[in-house]
């Protein structure tokens, strides 16, 4: 592709303000993954580096709560007019409840304006297995889109009519029966950014018939699910459905309307026999990818392939390419198509990556199989082959390895191009993209420590959600936001979110360390965070152990005050001596094996008293045994009195972290940031082979240590 | 889509089929791939399989369970995968290059030793089974880049062709009487359907009512054929293909479902959704679809797919057990009521 039909459209564009108050270049992120190549890169970051993003500088700055759950990304537009009030940077949130508010980025979420779209769908007649929402209602799911020329955002909001709760059966938690019995209505919405009032017409409803040699589908608002990304591009707001829990006859539409009259003039179905279904476009909530020729592309889930008795090509379980009037022009699909739609590994559980100056598109599915394919030649439907320019297994989950989070691309300066993708029960990771070959490389360049959730690690959805900022192509940051612990297939976890330098995937920073600071609360599914001006924006499904339907909207920046503090004992490699016993931490018998409980014992100088000490800011550290590569941790990560203190795999739970306090002449006490006990020795033994435990921290001298 | 999710195994119950009841032995930590490339087991209750290595790489195994697993000792850095195994403890698979899961070789391991399979002129192949004669199935790659079913015996490589009008086909498994089973299209770059390889040619198995396409996993000594086919509404199905017939097995209670393995008994084994995309083994028998993970009498495993079932009623099956993807074998056991 040359450089007329470079995929990567420049949206973060620099503003140039007088107030005082706005920083002079600044970005905007208008859009699903920032851009329509979906990138996910903010490359105008100039506050937050991997210098400064640590548990002593960066951390959260306030939470706005909101009136529903939130699977849409924050927008972000700075320096917008708001009347009366001067230029603000504003954040955009929509949420499950019909409701978007334009919130003041700098001061404290301050709400500018706040619009209500009416009564959301019940869940009880769209998920019988609360795979989108958990005791939530089905309001404006897709993320919106904003353009900027008009300033205008755009989404869909849904409503439901005639509901009857007495035809509503709760029959287990999450999970319900019912039969549609409402009537669905789908509202595209055009709202002035700086007031909130409704423009050029809107809210239209949404309507649409397919024409195909097969028959004429009619959309069905009881079936379609509007769960990709509104996508912005020829003039048109492009809007993507799939389904509710695979129900009825449903197909994957693409509508398109005329961003000025709200006149829905396109549409595409990727299946189309009426007595048949599926080839939902889910994307987990991604945006469609658009080309420097406008065109556009999606990912579609299991469904119809191949040309039907009348010839018409079905596209299920496909990459597909349509023109910007939405007319197919090109397509992958795999030569196992059929096996994944016998095991239910759509190949469009995540949305696709248009690859910066190239022609090629790059994305996965269920399988945890990645797909480079070049957009001027598709390749169909090859029954011999994958007619692709490359296929490699890119995720290694425990059980399952969807890949949800469509990946994201960074050219680092120091590694060059770099594709990041975080499947589920897998760790992140960055493969590199050769622009000679055009071909990446397999073998991950970098792996995070951790796995998205870091525990129950299980057959557990849906990964992690990435987003990256940069200044240009240095100060690379990953910013990820994952379940912490648990499946947040058909419930609401907790969350944890994390900061990685990109080109070495270490941690920089994470919601953990200092959690009553910074705990993000519930994950909200699907959601990458977004970075503008020196703050990351991240929802949440509300505070941990809220109610079901919560939402809030987390905001994250340096903090007022927050300077870079020396650590207490610089990273490197030491022996952990006790004050009471002279005698060092112990991995006995250079025991590999996780589990091993730990023990004090004569300084001999083994590398199975050696410890690494990785500090992650506010004297946090990790220490990973020298002997086993194994971290030193709580048993079964236990809270109680007397607990075993013993090595595990790295994993970066909060067990294996550990607070280090000066005591003084030297000596310090490491205290568990998971239990708030200190490394103690069992019992005050001064026996060699005496066992360490945790215990409160009593100012005892086995409960002191020195480094050397 | 749909959505996965994991619980734990339903509580013991009473067996629902002939008093019987499984107990399971742990193969160890294992990581799936796609329905047609599966592990397999012989009669002798032997493994073919493979191991994640390095978080990065994956191996070929043979595996029983009394005894160490055995790394296959196969040339090069790629990726190994061993898919048949005979009752000769003979092992054919696929090397896989790990930059390109398209690139593959064939190869058969015998007596400690490997070798690599011919293509049909092409430059990919892929053996998936083995029968006690030494036959071996699979597909292979033309010197027109077609991918043909392939058998190999004693060095010699044959293309098994496609049906009429066809451009591709793939073979999945091989009974003792060197009847093969598998897949092929009758059209260029169309779908396939089940297809079987026996002394007087190739044959088409069939579809479902308003199908599209169909595919055979699995045959019996008695030449029944089971696999899967979509019906007229789209969702694929567990068949079986038998005296020229078509018959949808169900589901578990809900789309999809798949049959992957049956013995000579006609029990059949594969994976269906409960609902939503849960997958769950289950196990066919007298005209009825059971949840195996209401048939063993083992705490903490969640069976998830049976692979194969051999003619002792053994069942190579995986699952979540200790937080982890295991590979287990099944073995049946009859309830002694008195006992109760």
């Amino acid at each position: 592709m040359n450089s007329h039909h470079r995929f990567f459209e420049i949206i973060c564009t620099i503003i140039f303000s007088g107030a005082a108050s706005i920083a002079a270049a600044q970005v905007n992120v208008t859009t699903h993954h920032g851009d329509n190549g979906r990138t996910g890169a903010n490359l105008a970051e100039t506050v937050l580096t991997p210098v400064n993003v640590n548990a002593g500088q960066f951390g959260k700055l306030y939470s706005v709560p909101l009136d529903g759950q939130v699977y849409a990304q924050p927008l972000y537009v700075s320096a917008l007019a708001i009347a009366g009030q001067g230029p603000r940077n504003v954040v955009f949130v929509a949420t499950m409840n019909n409701s978007v508010y334009a919130l003041d980025a700098d001061n404290s979420g301050q709400e500018l304006w706040k619009a209500n779209f009416g009564t959301p769908v019940h869940p009880c007649d769209v998920e019988w297995h609360q795979n989108i929402t958990q005791g939530s209602s089905v309001g404006i799911l897709g993320t919106p889109v904003i353009d900027l020329a008009t300033k205008t955002i755009y989404f869909v909001s849904r409503n439901e009519s005639n509901f009857d709760p007495t035809k509503c059966n709760w029959v287990a938690p999450g999970h319900w029966t019912g039969v549609n019995q409402g009537i669905f209505t789908d509202y595209l919405n055009a709202l002035d950014i700086t007031t909130g009032a409704p423009k050029f017409g809107s809210p239209v409803p949404i309507t649409a018939t397919y024409h195909s040699a097969d028959n004429t589908l009619v959309f069905n608002p009881n079936v379609e699910n509007q769960r990709a990304a509104l996508t912005l591009a020829n003039g048109h707001v492009y809007v993507a459905f799939a389904s509710h829990d695979d129900v009825g006859f449903y197909h994957g539409w693409i509508l398109g309307f005329n961003a000025q009259s709200l006149v829905q003039d396109h549409s595409y179905s990727d299946t189309t026999r009426s007595s048949s279904s599926k080839g939902g476009i889910w994307q987990a909530g991604s945006g469609l990818a658009v080309d420097g020729a406008g065109n556009v592309y999606a990912s579609t889930g299991n469904g119809d392939f191949g040309p039907s008795a009348n010839g018409v090509i079905q596209t299920g379980n496909s990459f597909i390419k349509l023109s910007p009037s939405l007319a197919l022009l090109d397509y992958f699909t795999p030569t196992n198509s059929a096996a994944l739609n016998s095991a239910d590994q759509d190949l469009g559980s995540s949305g696709v990556l248009a690859i910066p100056g190239t022609s090629l598109i790059f994305g996965g599915g269920k399988q945890g199989r990645a797909y480079l394919v070049d957009s001027t030649n598709m390749g169909k439907f090859n029954a011999s082959t994958d007619n692709v320019k490359q296929e490699f297994q890119a995720i290694f989950g425990n059980g399952t390895q969807h890949i949800h989070g469509t990946p994201i691309y960074f050219n680092s300066r120091s590694l060059g191009p770099l594709i990041y993708v975080w499947g589920e029960n897998d760790f992140l990771r960055a493969y590199a993209f050769n622009k000679t070959t055009q071909l990446l490389n397999s073998t991950p360049v970098a792996m995070s420590t951790m796995t998205a959730p870091e525990t129950n690690n299980r057959g557990a959805m849906p990964g992690g959600f990435l987003t990256i900022s940069a200044s240009g192509n240095t100060n690379g940051i990953i910013w990820a936001s994952t379940p912490y612990n648990a499946d947040s297939s058909q419930a609401t976890v907790e969350g944890v979110l994390h900061a990685f330098d990109a080109n070495t995937l270490r941690e920089l920073w994470n919601d953990k360390i200092n959690e009553s600071r910074d705990e993000v609360g519930n994950f909200a599914k699907f959601v990458p965070p977004i970075v503008a001006n020196g703050k990351m924006f991240i929802p949440s499904f509300g505070a941990l152990k809220s109610p079901d339907a919560s939402g809030s909207l987390n905001v994250y920046g340096l903090i007022a005050g927050g300077v870079a503090q020396p650590p207490l004992v610089p990273d490197g490699t030491y022996e952990i001596i006790s004050r009471y016993s002279g005698m060092a931490v112990d991995d006995p018998n250079f025991a590999t094996a996780a589990g091993t409980i730990q023990q004090q014992w004569t300084v001999n100088n083994g590398a199975n008293q050696k410890w690494k000490l990785t500090n992650l800011g506010l004297n946090v550290v990790t220490l990973v045994s020298e002997a086993s590569n194994l971290a030193l941790d709580v048993a079964s990560a236990s809270t109680a009195n007397g607990a075993w203190i013993v090595q595990n795999a790295f994993s970066d739970a909060r067990s294996q972290l550990w607070t280090i306090t000066s005591v003084g002449g030297g000596f310090f006490k490491l205290i568990n940031v998971n239990s708030g006990q200190a490394l103690d020795i069992y019992q005050g033994a001064a026996t060699r082979g005496a066992r360490l435990d945790q215990y409160p921290y009593k100012n005892a001298a086995w409960q002191q240590w020195s480094f050397r | 889509m749909s959505a996965h999710g994991a619980s734990r195994a339903a509580a013991i119950e009473p067996s629902p089929i002939d008093d019987a009841y499984y107990s399971i032995t742990d193969l160890g930590y294992f990581q799936a791939r796609e329905l047609d490339e599966r592990p397999a087991l012989n009669r002798s209750d032997q493994v073919a399989a493979w191991q994640v290595v390095d978080r990065t790489r994956e191996i070929a195994v043979l595996v029983s369970a009394s005894s160490p697993a055995v790394t296959l000792d196969l040339p090069g850095s790629s990726n190994s995968f061993a898919l048949g195994v005979n009752d000769r403890g003979e092992a054919v698979g696929i090397l896989e290059s790990a930059s390109d899961l398209r690139d593959t070789q064939a190869f058969l391991y015998r007596m400690g030793k490997s070798q690599i399979l011919r293509s049909l002129g092409g430059h990919t192949s892929a053996a998936r089974c083995i029968n006690s004669s030494g036959l071996i199935a699979g597909n292979a790659q033309t010197e027109s880049l077609q991918v043909h079913a392939a058998s190999w015996l004693q060095g010699k490589v044959r293309d098994l062709g496609t049906l009429p009008g066809g451009d591709s086909s793939r073979a999945f498994a091989v009974n003792e009487r060197g009847d093969i089973a598998g897949e092929s299209n009758s059209s260029a770059n169309g779908k396939a359907r089940a297809v079987i390889w026996s002394r007087t040619g190739i044959h088409a198995l069939g579809l479902l009512p308003g199908g599209s396409f169909s595919s055979a996993q699995a045959i019996n000594a008695g030449d029944i054929v089971v696999g899967y086919a979509d019906d007229a509404e789209g969702q694929a199905n567990a068949v079986r293909f038998q005296h020229g017939r078509v018959r949808n097995l169900g589901t578990l209670g809900d789309a999809p479902s798949s049959a992957l393995g049956i013995n000579d008994d006609g029990v059949i084994v594969g994976a269906s959704a409960i609902h939503e995309g849960m997958m769950r083994a289950f196990l066919w028998k007298n005209g009825r679809m059971y949840d195996l993970n209401r048939l063993i009498r083992v705490s903490g495993w969640l069976l998830l797919s049976a692979y194969r079932i051999n003619y002792a009623g053994n069942i190579l099956a995986y699952g979540f057990y200790q937080g982890r993807t295991h590979l287990c074998l099944l073995t049946p056991h009859r309830l002694d009521r008195a006992k109760q």
